[in-house]
């Protein structure tokens, strides 16, 4: 059969706003998961109110001030989405999964079981809705749709959560079903970039059906391959571009594990050293992975398999994550199940199940990776081992007005070190598009502080008569700071005064006043930087100035951060 | 030396169509040759960039790689940050071993790329980790990593050298890493020390203004240098970005600032 002229008929679920509805949130009320201070999921309520994905923290707020908020939480959403992938499992031999809350499966055999592409909408439609997977109590909002392809089955399971009823594409009318739709489409299912469909559309090329019209020829000379690759989607000739391929069996590695793991970190492990070799033989004939089946069995014989789909192709970080969240998925299934877990983990088995040439979709020109990235990859693996996974982190920007509230330090075996430079390169300007400090009105202007202090350093802040300097509830001090002694020791040992160090000069009080509508999170404290003589831990350095940002909170002083 | 080896590859090539088994041997044979002919990598041809100002603290004029520099005095971190810079942005990685508080914000400001930042810390905040714990974590990351900033632990700063560490050493100098210590480097012997001389403050007045610039002295010494070397660094914080400029002090004269600071637009943010 030739792909081109037929592509294989797909069933599409699409759960929208996925991570609200594994973080158990209730639709009739209003939440929604944030992930670096921006919405990426709401629920129904939340959208009623005004909350739309991709707005920040502060606005959703103000359009909903009594919204509850939840952390982004790719492990959890996995995990959860695990029972809706059972129970499409039950009915279909070979489920694909996409993403969390997202997911695929050939429609020509369970269709022909019940009866028609409509009747197996309708009874996966009634099967995941009827899944009670949070116990919440309510349904999961669910849109299903059929058609020839991926792409134009994804795109009618996203548009059939707005009709409330699956639908149904008739054979061979994906293009025409595709036509009048705009180009976006192509973007929001992630098949390319936004710079292209932005050009497409500054090109008057507004519409799939536009685009579906124009030669392929043409639109290979201007676009390139990417551009062909949309090209197809639109026509709705897709679900395999002309060089996918079935690799060869060989392809395939697992590992048996003579001691079976028990600790899910120790299987990871392992199956991070199988991804790396699977990416490294297919790197090396230029293809990619763009589907993979990953296998887990116990030494008591239990079996998980599941299949995952990525059309950009997934690197070894990719698939390490994906056999994460199956095992996650695994060990989290309710006591009873028919697969439920017992043992520990003695068979992993990877198998790409399809491949393509690697034309460099998801590798710009300049993100390519160097050897000493590929080293530091390496590097950080060992020394997780060597120490623990929570001892070697990387920097996560976060945003705040004090300095250990700027930069989270997540451990790096949980963030994809390919897809951080976005994450932390907008921390570069300060989180703003524009350049500006963005959203952090009265933090800190640089210089920042070299050394910031894991738990505060008490201290006393002196003025000339000897007496403590205070600062009232209105910002104002009661007189000029002139002498600071460190406190040494600590609570429960009682303090001790440090060395008296004279303070050359200051400026302050800058008042911050955060997060007063949060009882546990409000804080009220005023900064201070000050220039002080000699180094005020050590009594033998008198010489040299230190600077230091020093806090007044509920009368006491404290160093928060060091400008060493 | 090349030309031998060149021509013995020769030989080796013919050879290798009559017998299979004599091959690999063979082989064998001219790698060791070739190991001990190779041509020796001068200091200054194994180096990683520095930042202008630093470059003329080091005599190869840039960070020789397998070397040891401490930074000491009140700026040693912001020393370390600015003489592992230009090495990171050239696309080396830079772990963090045992730093207590590493600010990362002064390290973006400084122009450091966070991306290829990697913290480790052998002990739980607060507890004291054991220093051969610290040796092993050295070793991987001095494996894996071009830059190393580390404080040494306490334990080794005395006169002991225990063997581990001259093994580390040994495997620092065979890796190629760089390793910068904040504080006194102990039992790893250090090559370059870079030493605060006199910082001073710009910007700050009794209740007014905030710290905006800094001048710090610096003189560099250590075995790996004839002589000691100084020079002025300048430290100008404007729109977030730390413009690193320097003076030999030889040269005469203050450091020259041309770089602008728009106060008003610092005062406007701090207000809101």
């Amino acid at each position: 059969m030739e792909p081109a002229d037929h592509p294989t008929r797909m069933v599409t679920v699409w759960s929208p706003d996925w991570p609200v509805v594994a973080a158990g949130c209730d639709p009739d009320q209003p939440a929604a998961v944030m992930r670096a201070h921006r919405v990426v999921a709401r629920t129904r309520a939340a959208a009623d109110e005004g909350i739309v994905v991709g707005q920040r923290r502060r606005q959703a707020q103000q359009r909903c001030p009594h919204i509850e908020l939840f952390d982004d939480d790719p492990a959890r959403d996995a995990r959860e989405f695990e029972s809706v992938v059972q129970a499409v499992a039950d009915v279909a031999p070979r489920v694909d999964v996409i993403e969390p809350g997202w997911l695929s499966l050939a429609a020509i055999g369970p269709s022909r079981y019940f009866g028609g592409d409509a009747a197996l909408a309708a009874h996966l439609h009634a099967l995941v809705t009827g899944l009670d997977s949070t116990g919440s109590g309510a349904g999961v909002d669910v849109g299903i749709g059929v058609a020839d392809g991926r792409f134009a089955a994804s795109v009618a399971a996203r548009l059939s959560v707005r009709r409330e009823q699956p639908i149904v594409v008739e054979r061979g009318g994906s293009a025409d079903f595709c036509a009048p739709l705009p180009i976006g489409w192509l973007q929001t299912l992630g098949e390319v970039e936004a710079e292209l469909t932005d050009l497409f559309i500054r090109l008057g090329v507004r519409r799939l059906g536009d685009l579906a019209a124009l030669e392929p020829a043409d639109v290979l000379g201007r676009f390139g391959p990417i551009g062909m690759h949309a090209h197809r989607l639109a026509s709705g000739a897709d679900l395999r571009p002309p060089n996918t391929s079935d690799p060869a069996p060989e392809r395939r590695l697992h590992q048996m594990l003579d001691d079976p793991a028990a600790q899910s970190d120790a299987v990871v492990f392992v199956a991070k050293q199988l991804a790396d070799k699977l990416a490294e033989t297919l790197g090396a004939d230029g293809r990619v992975c763009t589907r993979l089946v990953v296998l887990l069995e116990t030494e008591h014989g239990e079996r998980s398999e599941r299949s995952w789909y990525r059309s950009a192709g997934m690197s070894a970080a990719a698939m390490v994550e994906r056999v994460r969240w199956q095992l996650d998925g695994w060990i989290n299934l309710p006591r009873g199940s028919a697969q439920e877990i017992t043992g520990g983990v003695a068979l992993i088995r990877l198998t790409p199940e399809e491949v393509r040439a690697d034309d460099g979709v998801q590798l710009g020109l300049w993100g390519g990776q160097s050897d000493a990235d590929r080293r530091a990859a390496r590097a950080i693996a060992r020394l997780a081992t060597l120490t623990s996974e929570s001892a070697v982190t990387v920097p996560v920007w976060h945003g705040g007005r004090l300095p250990a509230d700027r930069y989270q330090w997540m451990p790096a075996t949980m963030v994809d070190l390919d897809q951080r430079n976005r994450a932390v390169s907008q921390a570069a300007t300060g989180a703003g598009a524009n350049g500006q400090l963005g959203p952090w009105p009265g933090c800190m202007p640089a210089p920042s502080p070299t050394t910031v202090f894991d738990e505060p350093v008490p201290l006393d802040v002196l003025d000339a008569d000897g007496q403590i300097v205070r600062v009232s509830g209105r910002g104002a001090v009661s007189s000029a700071p002139a002498v600071v002694r460190l406190l040494l020791g600590s609570e429960l040992e009682g303090w001790r005064r440090g060395p008296l160090c004279r303070v050359r000069s200051w400026a302050g009080p800058w008042p911050v006043d955060q997060q007063w509508w949060e009882p546990d999170k409000h804080r009220r404290l005023a900064r201070f930087q000050m220039v002080v003589e000699g180094d005020v831990a050590d009594e033998s350095a008198r010489e040299g100035e230190h600077a230091h940002l020093v806090v007044a909170e509920h009368q006491k002083w404290f160093v928060l951060a060091t400008y060493g | 030396m090349n030309l031998a080896v060149a021509h013995a590859d020769d030989t080796q090539t013919s050879h290798s169509t009559a017998a299979g088994a004599a091959d690999d041997s063979l082989r064998e044979v001219l790698a060791q040759l070739g190991e001990h002919v190779k041509p020796v990598a001068m200091a200054r041809e194994r180096t990683l960039p520095v930042a202008e100002p630093m470059q003329s603290l080091f005599v190869e004029g840039g960070l020789v790689r397998g070397r040891v520099v401490s930074c000491q005095g009140a700026a040693a971190a912001s020393i370390a940050n600015v003489v592992v810079r230009d090495a990171l942005v050239a696309g080396a990685w830079l772990a963090v071993v045992d730093v207590a508080g590493f600010g990362a914000d002064a390290a973006a400001e400084m122009g450091l790329p966070l991306e290829r930042i990697v913290r480790i810390d052998t002990c739980a905040a607060g507890a004291e980790g054991s220093e051969l714990e610290w040796i092993d974590v050295m070793g991987a990351a001095i494996d894996g990593f071009d830059m190393v900033i580390t404080q040494v632990p306490t334990a080794l700063c005395g006169d002991r050298r225990p063997a581990a560490v001259r093994k580390l050493s040994s495997r620092l100098q065979q890796r190629g890493a760089v390793v910068v210590a904040l504080g006194a480097t102990g039992a790893l012997a250090c090559d370059v020390e870079i030493r605060t001389e006199r910082t001073l403050w710009e910007g700050l007045d009794d209740g007014a203004g905030h710290l905006r610039r800094r001048h710090i002295d610096i003189t560099a010494g250590g075995r790996r240098l004839p002589a000691p070397r100084s020079a002025t660094l300048c430290l100008t914080g404007v729109a977030q970005q730390l413009d690193v400029a320097g003076v030999e002090r030889d040269a005469g004269g203050a450091a020259d600032v041309t770089a602008v600071f728009d106060v008003g637009d610092q005062v406007a943010q701090l207000a809101g």
